[in-house]
């Protein structure tokens, strides 16, 4: 079953036609990275898949997306709550910094009301650093700000946090940008253990991070997705000359 | 990066083409054999090895640094079988001269020799396809190969009918260049993998 699908998917920020004519199907409980050069339209594809392009004004979304086959810009689509099924995390590492450990995790789970008690949201909580791996690290400590954790530990935090409202599908926008190579390998090793239950869609300008990574890859270029398909395939014998030349490092 | 990945590469080919050149001048060395002159194909076939384990070194480092990918990534891979593949028609013509040293035998061997004549263009030609990534030589060498298989067969089938010692010794020396020739098979279908990225 497909977790995503875009449908001849166009976005224009202003003027400017950014995403074109995009269309995609991702198979559900994989992992799929979408690559491609600064500024070919990762990040705003991404962003169109919960809505939150249209936090941006001058955004304009035409086509179709649709999670679970439901098309989520349809007129009787609520943005929050496609988002409480999309979960998303960014390139910085960005939890609520007056929020403890705990506080962060449990924030969206309250808001949301997803629990009725105190000991379920315990219990959500401790659930969902399990998942992110981060458990055994803060199990101690987490009245502790997030300032007192490594980069890494901060990112997995923020993954925490997205588990925690229980999403379908989770998006990760550069996740390990930011982080040193130790986090990395472990953000990468968590992708492993979270596709398992959770559709992730990552977008990386590292071919090699995708290589790595993913079940399946796409490459997007000056807003076109220029090929999709297995991992293995793409890498060892694309299809297009230029993915052949953006993984051999010819392209740019 | 990609230009350190260059000099790789460059380094891979320039292994790759001394490895060829020597094998070529081990299937001469053979030829030689029946004219009486022996060579030193274990000296050329230890050259091979040496030459064939620098090729992995390089092959295994640029693996590692640079992660290749897609072309780059078939050519490394495809060279490191291409370089085992010489190596071991080296080995075979080291085995033809060891055992026409311990027979000793003064046959004609000339169904032997029209093999070693097909063998040496094979191995030309797929070493050209490697190369130059040309399909169509490699058509030919696969052509030539199910010829080869064929003289194998009816070397062994000649066994039945008469058992002398030329014809049993000339029956492993073609089984051996029948090898050589599924060697040469082998670099043709390597140079289709670099070429489309699709093995035959």
């Amino acid at each position: 079953m497909n977790a995503v699908e875009t449908k001849n998917l166009h976005v224009y920020y202003g003027n400017n036609h950014v995403i074109k004519d995009v269309s995609l199907e991702i198979p559900e409980k994989r992992v799929f990275a979408l690559m491609g050069p600064s500024g070919c339209g990762k990040s705003t594809f991404l962003r169109t898949l919960n809505r939150i392009i249209e936090l941006r004004e001058e955004a304009k979304v035409e086509g179709e997306v649709r999670i679970y086959g439901k098309n989520i810009y349809s007129k009787d689509v609520d943005p929050i709550e496609i988002r409480k099924n999309v979960g998303m995390v960014f390139q910085e590492p960005n939890p609520f910094p007056h929020l403890t450990i705990y506080d962060n995790v449990a924030l969206g789970v309250k808001l949301n009301k997803l629990v009725s008690s105190k000991e379920e949201l315990d219990k959500r909580v401790e659930w969902a650093l399990k998942k992110a791996s981060l458990w055994d690290e803060v199990k101690d400590r987490l009245g502790d700000y997030p300032s007192n954790l490594s980069g890494g530990q901060r990112q997995r935090l923020v993954i925490a946090r997205a588990l925690a409202m229980k999403p379908r599908i989770i998006l990760m926008d550069e996740p390990t940008a930011n982080i040193d190579p130790v986090g990395t390998a472990r953000v990468e090793e968590l992708l492993f253990e979270l596709k398992k239950d959770y559709t992730i869609i990552l977008v990386t300008h590292s071919p090699h991070q995708a290589a790595r990574v993913s079940d399946y890859v796409g490459f997007l270029y000056l807003g076109e997705l220029i090929e999709t398909g297995p991992t293995k395939k793409v890498f060892e014998n694309p299809e297009h000359e230029l993915t052949e030349k953006y993984v051999t490092g010819v392209l740019g | 990066m990609r230009k350190l990945l260059d000099i790789g590469l460059k380094q891979v080919d320039k292994i790759l083409k001394e490895m060829s050149e020597t094998t070529i001048e081990c299937l001469n060395a053979v030829e030689d054999l029946w004219k009486g002159k022996i060579n030193s194909l274990e000296e050329k076939s230890s050259k091979l090895r040496l030459l064939r384990e620098e090729l992995l070194d390089i092959g295994t480092e640029l693996l590692i640094r640079y992660q290749p990918m897609a072309s780059d990534l078939r050519y490394i891979q495809a060279s490191i079988d291409v370089s085992y593949d010489l190596y071991r028609i080296s080995r075979y013509s080291m085995e033809i001269e060891r055992t026409l040293k311990i027979t000793g035998l003064d046959c004609e061997f000339e169904r032997a020799r029209e093999t070693l004549k097909i063998v040496k263009s094979m191995v030309g030609m797929a070493i050209d396809a490697f190369m130059y990534k040309n399909e169509i030589l490699v058509g030919e060498v696969i052509k030539m190969d199910n010829d080869v298989d064929k003289i194998y067969m009816e070397s062994l089938e000649r066994l039945n009918q008469e058992t002398t010692k030329c014809t049993a010794v000339e029956a492993l020396i073609i089984r051996h260049l029948e090898r050589m020739s599924d060697h040469a098979r082998n670099i043709g279908s390597e140079a289709a993998y670099v070429k489309s990225g699709k093995r035959i």
